[in-house]
Order: structure tokens, then sequence, then C-alpha cells
């Protein structure tokens, strides 16, 4: 898909528009080129391949857009993307991007690019490598020269003076007795073994002793290290909700393999920062052990039944806004069944949820407490409020609907400092749980799946799709500026793609030029910084685990409320731990990705300042999980975290054509996501085209270029039944058959 | 058919093709039935019995080509079709979990291996059953037909053993029951076998036998209420479970309790009460467990002569504190209905039992009476006799 430019005059590039066989261009005017392939004007420019950047421009595609979506880097996603091991060794050698820099022109028609992407603020903080682990602990499974044993006993050593003698028990070998013999050997005392790697390696297959721990943590970073598949950016999807409907829709789910998350746990602080399942259902809610008492479970329920009365309330205003504002032919059926079916009616919707945290069918909907929610939301209160006073719930579970089911982020005990997050109002964090609430009780045992290879796989695929339909794709070109009118209207006119003096698989290096566009879509931390490094910054940690970090569920997220690590940190920190069976790692591994968020301050502060509260984090959740668990690799990076205020100029805001993405902080789910793009989709296209759909113009297109091969959606399933009918039908003939053949012979012998 | 909407399956119909394919099966299945019901007894079972199979795996309902199947399979000579019955019952069960002629032909297939086989062949048999009943209690967890089937098995194992308690648990075990009527006692209901109400001597080797069995399935229905504590079912089968059971000599079976050792009464009804309490709690408006409560509260009573009625008293009243506070919790319109009745009930027994507060115990359930009409217009006649009821004397 990407376009590689094969000479200067213009030859036909191996990119999807340009393939002049297709019967629609061949039908069509032809549109004009350049010499590199790429149309004169394109409907929409997208510039760098994030996920909503994907998402938008598999859509706008399917709409029958024309689009060319460019990308400075060498691979898709940008920080949406998936990093193999050795990328990312590679990409933490580069140097690190420069700081801001003054604009060279002060032009006023003009954006500037970063030549980076939305990488230009990524920044590694600290890696380490941990292959080595002591042989001096008793119990510790070791490998000796004489096959492997387990070390029963340590002494200080007489022959050499720093050295300790071990006493190893070969399990491995069996006397006669059942017993195992023991060996005794000595190694130094100060067991480093780093100092010389390669002469390490030979010592190792020669009589060193050597802890079990260690071959296996050097076996995963060396000979497995391909099998390694880090997000950079880790995300979820709930259930039953945007990105699920997306995917569908799109087909994209198809190429897509999913996993459910088997568990969501809360580090509860005031328990010994013990990891505790939080309950999704009501089979959890009665057996959780977050709900010491029989009335913390009878408010937490009653809190969850009136939640989700409120959910399904939503929905059905959002179903009847969207048949209001739909065409209004013939839909007055349709709006008179969804008028009857309010939320008073006792019959459960989707019968998956019975089993969740929705009220039984017998129960009847408790209109007052609905009525107090809105009452509330009038009002404006914030959440903790509302959770405190009307749903009488007690500190700790108002701090785990807030965290871990309405996931939100900001700090609780911010005060004071007007910059920080404030907590969310009522209507924000009802709107919040509902979407997770919506999602639990469709599909396993909590609201998430996950994607087997990483969630980076996403934007790959949308992007795929895209050239599917016609995008055309230029990685590793710069977009360099955006550019629009200087008169009146102030509308995009392009964008100048800087030259490219790549030589990747023989391409042909391009000189700078201008490409038209109607629209242009970029990311805003992708905007050259032009003032001062972004207020706040997200805070990632990859580790990567020999052993289990949960002790009973292979995937399974893990939430940290703010302040449940260190006193000062006023943010959740989000984790997601997954096994092999998500693909991502090799087996007998566990990856766990750790997601906060720092303040810049205005000092630059020293790395390991920045990443002490993931460190802790680590270390707090290895301890819990009891588990014989050890971080064999971590790497700490950050990116920086654009608000709203701090743009530059303004000016490009009253540009016309401009689309502008905000990336969200902490999106640990990916619905968010489809919802950015799936609004300025609506604004590129208007309501008339469905999102993601394809259009009846890409479909008659379609038609006309695969002619015979496109087959509709109806196609005959197997039946078996037939089958098995069709051979009864043919046993019963043979049958009957012989019964004809038999009465004639009896007839025979009778007749002689 | 669940989950599937009414108008899209209906909507299938409308496309000429499949209803034309449809037509089409549906005459072969009417040649096909003119067929089956055409056998005689001395037909080749040869090539009745695989027309059968086939019929059967396309739709294991009709309970008469069940019924010739068997008539077919008694008549022959070798009767070794275990397997071939095993797999037929299996792929019709595949086909609707809730066929009664499958289930039935699957218990009779079972009960007549029995009577022939070797203990050790027949334990392996039922292990292979009760591993089956497993996964099919975790595709729907509420399919009594396996529910009572897995009471069969057990049943079965039981009587391997020599396992007779005061009731026939095999007989039990297909759904059928004991009935007394004013002059004699008899079986209702589906029987695989004929009755018989014997008590014989067990040695000590079976019994342990047959308490670690009784155990097993208690442990059974523990992790299926743990796993959805709206389960009928599972509290139905400890039900079951417990009147097998007998508190107090020590010959008898008692389910092993992880709060204590003892295997009193006592402790029993102390641990399922906070089970219930629980349950209560997170969720007052599912029938399941007032019924469970019901039985358990009536089920002590049965068992009170054998322990102490020291701790009988408290525990009801300890029961009816923690009801008031879940009542009192609930604000709503509809109010907590079962939590409301729940609470009368011990309050009842509570009365019955002590003498203790008496008065101020009337009067509370002549309050909770008053909010039940409230709350529950429609049983307001019922209400009403509870409520004259009380002033009479309790039965005993």
């Amino acid at each position: 898909m990407t376009t590689k430019v094969e000479n200067e005059e213009g030859e036909i590039t191996a990119e999807i528009v340009t393939n002049d066989d297709a019967p629609t261009t061949a039908k069509e005017e032809e549109p004009a080129k350049d010499e590199e392939g790429l149309l004169l004007s394109y409907d929409v420019i997208i510039c760098g391949t994030g996920l909503v950047q994907s998402i938008l421009a598999s859509a706008l595609t399917r709409a029958g857009k024309t689009v060319l979506h460019c990308d400075p880097n060498d691979h898709y996603g940008e920080l949406d993307t998936v990093w193999t091991f050795g990328y990312m060794q590679e990409r933490q050698q580069q140097p690190p991007s420069h700081g801001p820099e003054e604009a060279s022109s002060e032009e006023d028609d003009v954006l500037l690019l970063s030549p980076e992407g939305s990488y230009q603020t990524l920044k590694f903080h600290s890696t380490e490598i941990k292959t080595d682990f002591p042989v001096t602990t008793i119990g510790c499974k070791v490998q000796t020269p004489y096959g492997e044993g387990t070390v029963v006993g340590t002494q200080k050593s007489n022959e050499q003076n720093d050295g300790i003698r071990l006493e190893i028990s070969m399990s491995k070998w069996t006397m006669a007795d059942g017993t195992h013999p023991t060996l005794f050997m000595c190694v130094p005392n100060n067991h480093d073994e780093g100092q010389d790697e390669t002469r390490q390696q030979q010592k190792d297959n020669n009589n060193k002793i050597v802890s079990l721990k260690s071959i296996a943590a050097r076996r995963v970073l060396q000979q497995q290290s391909r099998s390694l598949a880090l997000d950079v950016n880790p995300c979820l999807l709930y259930a039953s909700g945007q990105a699920v409907q997306g995917l569908l829709t799109s087909n994209v789910a198809e190429h897509l393999e999913f996993q459910t998350m088997a568990a969501v746990y809360w580090l509860n602080h005031n328990n010994n920062n013990k990891l505790e399942r939080v309950p999704c259902s009501k089979g959890d809610v009665f057996q959780s052990s977050l709900l010491p008492s029989p009335m913390d479970k009878r408010r937490f329920m009653k809190f969850f039944q009136s939640a989700m009365d409120y959910a399904t309330e939503r929905e059905l205003q959002q179903q009847q806004l969207l048949l209001s504002t739909d065409s209004n032919n013939n839909n007055n059926d349709n709006q008179q069944e969804n008028t009857e079916e309010g939320v008073l009616s006792l019959n459960e919707r989707q019968l998956n949820q019975g089993r969740s945290l929705a009220r039984p069918q017998n129960k009847a909907v408790s209109q007052k407490d609905l009525q107090t929610l809105y009452d509330c939301m009038e009002q404006n209160m914030d959440f903790e409020t509302y959770l405190q006073t009307h749903a009488k719930l007690s500190p700790q579970l108002r701090q785990l609907i807030r965290h871990a089911l309405a996931l939100e982020v900001g700090g609780s005990t911010c005060s004071g400092n007007e910059n920080q997050a404030v907590g969310l109002s009522t209507l924000e964090g009802m709107g919040r749980l509902c979407d997770h609430l919506k999602a639990l009780g469709r599909y396993g045992t909590t609201a998430f799946l996950t994607l087997v290879y990483g969630s980076g796989e996403m934007s790959q695929f949308f992007c795929r799709s895209a050239a599917v339909y016609g995008a055309t794709y230029l990685l590793r070109r710069v977009p360099k500026a955006v550019t629009w009118t200087s008169d009146n209207n102030n509308a995009v006119s392009g964008v100048t793609l800087a030259a490219s003096d790549d030589a990747f698989m023989g391409a042909v290096p391009a000189k700078e030029k201008h490409v038209q566009a109607t629209h242009v879509v970029i990311a805003q931390d992708a905007k050259l910084l032009t003032k001062s490094l972004p207020p706040r910054r997200e805070l990632r940690r990859i580790s990567i685990i020999h052993g289990s970090v949960v002790p009973d569920a292979s995937r399974s997220v893990i939430i940290i409320p703010p302040g449940g690590i260190l006193e000062q940190h006023n943010y959740a920190i989000h984790g997601i731990v997954l096994d092999e069976s998500a693909r991502v790692v090799p087996a007998g591994c566990n990856v766990l990705h750790l997601t906060t968020i720092v303040d810049q301050t205005k000092e630059t502060v020293d790395d390991s300042t920045i990443t002490a509260v993931l460190d802790q984090a680590v270390k707090v959740i290895l301890e819990s999980s009891g588990d014989d668990a050890d971080e064999i690799y971590q790497t700490t990076f950050s990116y920086g975290l654009l608000d709203d205020d701090d743009d530059d100029g303004e000016n490009h805001r009253k540009v016309s054509g401009l689309h502008v993405l905000k990336r969200p902080a902490m999106p640990l789910i990916v619905d968010e996501a489809f919802e950015q793009a799936r609004g300025i989709f609506q604004e590129i296209c208007g309501n008339e085209e469905e999102f993601l759909a394809l259009s009846e113009q890409m479909q008659t297109k379609l038609k006309e270029q695969l002619q015979d091969a496109y087959r509709g959606p109806n196609q005959v399933e197997d039946d078996t039944e037939q089958v098995v009918l069709d051979s009864a039908m043919e046993m019963m003939k043979e049958q009957s058959a012989d019964d004809v053949k038999e009465d004639e012979k009896k007839a025979h012998d009778v007749g002689t | 058919m669940h989950g599937r909407k009414r108008t899209e399956y209906k909507h299938r119909f409308a496309d000429p093709q499949v209803a034309a394919g449809l037509a089409q099966k549906a005459q072969q299945w009417y040649a096909l039935s003119d067929k089956a019901l055409s056998l005689r007894e001395n037909d080749d079972a040869s090539m009745t019995l695989p027309l059968l199979d086939k019929m059967l795996r396309v739709n294991p309902d009709p309970l008469h080509l069940w019924n010739i199947r068997r008539s077919q399979l008694l008549l022959q000579s070798d009767s070794n079709w275990l397997s071939t019955e095993l797999a037929l019952t299996a792929a019709g069960l595949e086909r609707n979990p809730k066929a009664y002629g499958a289930w039935f032909h699957r218990k009779w297939v079972l009960q007549r291996q029995s009577i022939t086989t070797q203990v050790s062949t027949m334990e392996s048999l039922l292990q292979q059953e009760l591993a089956l009943t497993d996964l099919f209690l975790q595709r729907d967890e509420r399919n009594f037909h396996c529910w009572n089937f897995r009471r069969f098995l057990v049943g079965l194992e039981l009587q391997l053993y020599g396992g007779t308690t005061d009731q026939d648990t095999t007989t039990l075990g297909d759904g059928s029951w004991w009935m007394t009527t004013t002059t004699t006692e008899q079986v209702i209901g589906p029987q695989i076998t004929a009755a018989s109400k014997t008590t014989t001597t067990i040695d000590s080797n079976n019994t342990t036998k047959i308490h670690s069995i009784l155990q097993r399935e208690w442990d059974f229905t523990q992790g299926k209420i743990v796993s959805n504590f709206s389960n009928f079912s599972a509290f139905h089968y400890r039900s079951k479970l417990l009147l097998l059971s007998s508190f107090g000599d020590g010959n008898g079976w008692s389910p092993k309790l992880a709060s204590t050792s003892t295997q009193s009464v006592q402790a029993m009804a102390e641990q399922e009460w906070s089970l219930m309490e629980n349950i209560m709690f997170t969720e007052p408006d599912d029938q399941t467990i007032w019924w469970y409560h019901r039985f358990l509260l009536d089920f002590v009573v049965t068992q009170q002569q054998q322990s102490a009625a020291d701790w009988y008293v408290p525990w009801l009243a300890r029961q009816a504190e923690t009801l008031q506070v879940l009542v009192e919790e609930d604000d709503s319109e509809r109010g907590c209905k079962w939590g409301l009745l729940g609470w009368h009930l011990v309050l009842s027994r509570l009365v019955a039992s002590s003498e203790e507060n008496k008065e101020e115990r009337h009067q509370q359930m002549e309050t909770v009476l008053d909010r039940l009409i409230e709350v529950d217009p429609d049983r307001t006649q019922r209400y009403q006799i509870m409520k004259k009821q009380k002033q009479q004397k309790p039965q005993p």
C-alpha cells in the first residue's frame, strides 16, 4: 500500500487509485495526476496514522471521498502502534527529540507540522534489563554443570575469602533410597555477573551455577524477543459500544482477533495494598471482599440498578433523537414502538444483561431515584457529592465507582490548585458509568475486550481497509505544513509535503511540493511546538514479568486510585496485564502496561523523579501478587498531553476545513477514538452518510469492478438437517424396494 | 430460540428458496413418520433402527419414536447397544437440550445397564456421565432436565454401594416423588424403576463412599450458587441433599462446613443464613433465596428435637433484626415485598416458639402486613387472611 515512486517521468506507481485497468477509472474522466502519481487535489488529506486518523480514513473512503493519508514515520499507527522489541531498542537509541524551537517564519497562512508527527514529544526515561538473579538464596532453583537442582543451604566458605558454599539438592538425580544427592559448590560472594557479557555466556555453558530464572529471562529477551509485541498505548474495547459497532459496520472486526479481559482488579490501599476483584456482576457483588458488609452490598446494588435504568432511558432518548433528526418519512410505526417501550416496561431489554447488574424482571423502576438523579444533574452537582448524599455510599465505594467503573483519571484529592483536574460532574460521571455498565454481561466476566497481537493492530487494519477503497498512502513522507487561502474565506488550500531523499526499496527522491485539498485533518500533538513543553505528560511503563502478575486471571485490568501509590500523585494509574494467550509475550511471561499522568513542572525534572510513581506501582503490584514473579525488563517513557489553551497563534482555528484531533488523556478505552472520528466524519460528510458503512456510491463501484465475483450477503449455510433427512429417505426407499422384491419373491414361491 | 427476534426468524420464510426448502423437509418428515408408525415387531431391526436413529437425530422430541425404538431394542438378541444409544441421545440433546424423550431414553439405557454391568465398569460410566452433566450445566445452568438427570446418576451411584436412606434415592433421582394418600404411600411421576421403600444395612466401607458422594454434590451446588445465586435448581438440589442428611447421630451424612468442624444443625443453619443474608442484601427482589429461606426454616424445625433449643430463638431473633434493617433501607414506592414476607415469616416462627416480647412481635407482624397491603395491593385478600390467622394459635 505504501506508495513508491519509480521514476521521475510519472509512470504508474503501485497504488490503488492509479490502477488504470480498473473499469471505474476507465469510465470516469481521468483525474489529473502529478509526476509521483498523486492526484493534484484531494477531498481530504489526513496527516498522521494514529487510530483516530485511521478510522477516519477508512470511513471517508467508504463514503467515496478521495483521501491522501501521510505519515512521517515508516510504520502505521504513531502513538497507537505496536512496537517490536527490536524496534523499541532502536527507538531508544535515537537522540531525544529536540525541544521547542522558534518557528522560522511567522506566516499568517501556514501551520507548521513536526517532522516527527505525534512522536515529537516522546521521551524515554529509563530502561532496565534484569537477567541476572542471585543463586545464594535458599529455595532458589539453579542449573549446575551436573543438572538442575535446588539450593537448600548456604554458608560462608573457608577456602575462599569472599566465597559462599552452596548446598544444592540435585532434583534430577534420585538415589536408590529415593533421596536426591547433594552437591556442594562455591560461588564468589559478590555474584556480579554483568561484568563481561561474552565471557559470562561461555562460563554459563561450562561450570557455573546459574539460577533457572536467569536462564529463562535470557531466553525471553534473546531467543524469544520476536514474540514480544509492545503496545505504545494499550487499549481495550467495551464489549458493547461505539468501537464494537464501528468494527462490525466496517467489517474490520473480521481481520482482528479479540479476547475477553478476565478480571478487573483494584489495588486496595485500605487493605495492605492487596489486589481485589472489582465486582462486575451480581455474583461478584455478593462475594466481593471490597463490599464487606451486607449493607454495602445493598447500597451498591441499589445505586447500580438505578444507574442501569438511567442508562436504558438515556439510550431510548438517543434513539428518539436520531429518529426525530432522521427524515420523518414513514417512521411513525417505529417511533410508536419506541415510546411504548419506555424504561417502565418490565422486560429485560437484552437477555444477556440479566446476569450482570440489572434488576430482575419483577422489580419496578424506582422513579424517585431517577428523579433525584435528574435533579442533581440539573444542579450541576459533582459526582462525588451525588454519590455521597444521594446514593449514601461509603468513601471507599465512592472511590471504587469513580475510578474503577467510571474510569475517572483526575485526582480526588485536588484542592486549591486550579490547574489540576477537577472531579467529574454528575452528568459526566453517570455517562461514563453507563458506558461501562452497558458493556457488562455482554461477553465474558468483565466489560472489556482486548485485541490479540496488541491493540495497535487496529490502526493498521483501518488503514488497510481505507487503502482497499482507494486511499493513497504515503509513509516516510513528512507533511510539512498546512496552508490556507489568505483571503477572507480562510479556507484550507492543502498540505505541503517535504522533499524526500528516502531510498527505501529503490524509491527515487521526491521534491517538496504542495497538494491541494478541501479538508485537512491533523493531530494536535503533531503541530510543531513553538512555545513551551506541554504542561502534562502521559507516563507509560512497559514491564515484562517472568511469572504471573495476577494469580488467577491471565488477562486483567488493574486500577490504582489517585494517592494509592504516592500520596502526592493525583492521577489514577491504569494497568493492563496480558499473557501469552493475547500473543504479545512468550509463554511463561506477562506484560504489565502501566499508564498515568505526570505534571510537567517548570524546572526541568530528572528522570528518576518522574518515573518514581510507576517504579513504586510495579513494586507494590508484584508484592501483592505473592507469586514468584520477577520483572526482567522495563522501559518508561512519556509524551506530552496538550491542553486546549496552549495553542499558539489561534489563527488556524478560524480556518474552515482544518480539523484538529486532540489526544485524550489515558485512553484506556478506544471507544472515545471512534466517537472523535465520527464527529469529524460528520463535519466533512454531513449526516447523510452512515459512519464506517459502505456508501451506495462505493457499492456500485465495487460491483462494476468485481463484476461476477461480487456476491450478495445472502449465502446458503450448511444444512445438516437436510443431509440427514435425505439419507433417511434414501434408506427408506431402499428398504421399500427390498420389501417389494421380497414380496415378489414370496409371490413367486407361492406361485411355484 | 432464545435471544432471537421473532420477526427476524419469521422473515426467513418470506424468502421463497428457504420456504421451499422447509416445505420439502416437512414432506420428507411426513413420509418418514408414516413409515415409522407402520413398523411392526417382525420388521428387520437392522433396517428400522438406523431409520429411527436418523429421524431422532433430526427431531429428538416425538416420544412415540423413542417408544418404538425401545420396543425394537428389547427384541434384539444381543443387548450391546449402550454406546450407540448414548451417542444418539447425545446428538438429540445437542439439538434440543430440553427434549424429554431423549433424557428419558438415556436414563432408561443407563438403568438397564446398571443391572447387568459390574460395579467398577458402572462406576467409570457414571463418572463420565457426571462430567457430561457438568458441561451441560455450564451451558445452561437452569436446565432442570439435566439437574434431574444428575440426581438420577447420583441415585444410581448410591445404589452401587447399597445406599438407600430412608427414602429410595434412585427413584427420587428420576424426578418422581412419594405421595401419601389416606391409606397408602405411592410413587408419582416418571419412574425408571419400580419403587421400593426398604432400609438395608450398609457396611462401613460403603458408608464413607456414600458420604463422599453426597459431599461432592453439596460442593457442586455451592459452586453453582456462587456463580449465579439466582439458580433455583441448585438450591432445590441442596434442599434435597439436606433431606438425606441426619444431624446428630454419628453414622448419617451431613454437609461438611467450611466455617466449623462440628456437623451440627446449628452450624449448618448459621452458615446457610450468612449465605442467604449476603444474597438477600445483594438482590432482595430475587425470589430464589426467599424460597430457600422458607425451606430452611421448616427444615430446622424438623431437626430441632435433636438439638438444643437455646440457639434457635436467638437465631431467629437475629434474622428478624437483619430483615428489619433490609426492609427499612428500601424507600422506593414498591417497597421490599419479599423482605417483608420473609420478616413476617421469621416473626411468626418467633412468636410460636418463644413467649418473650410476644406482644411487640405481634404488633410488628401487624405493621408488616399493613405495609404489604400497601406495596402489593393485588394480594390484599391474602394478607387479610394472614392477619386473621395470626389471631389464632399457629399449628404446631
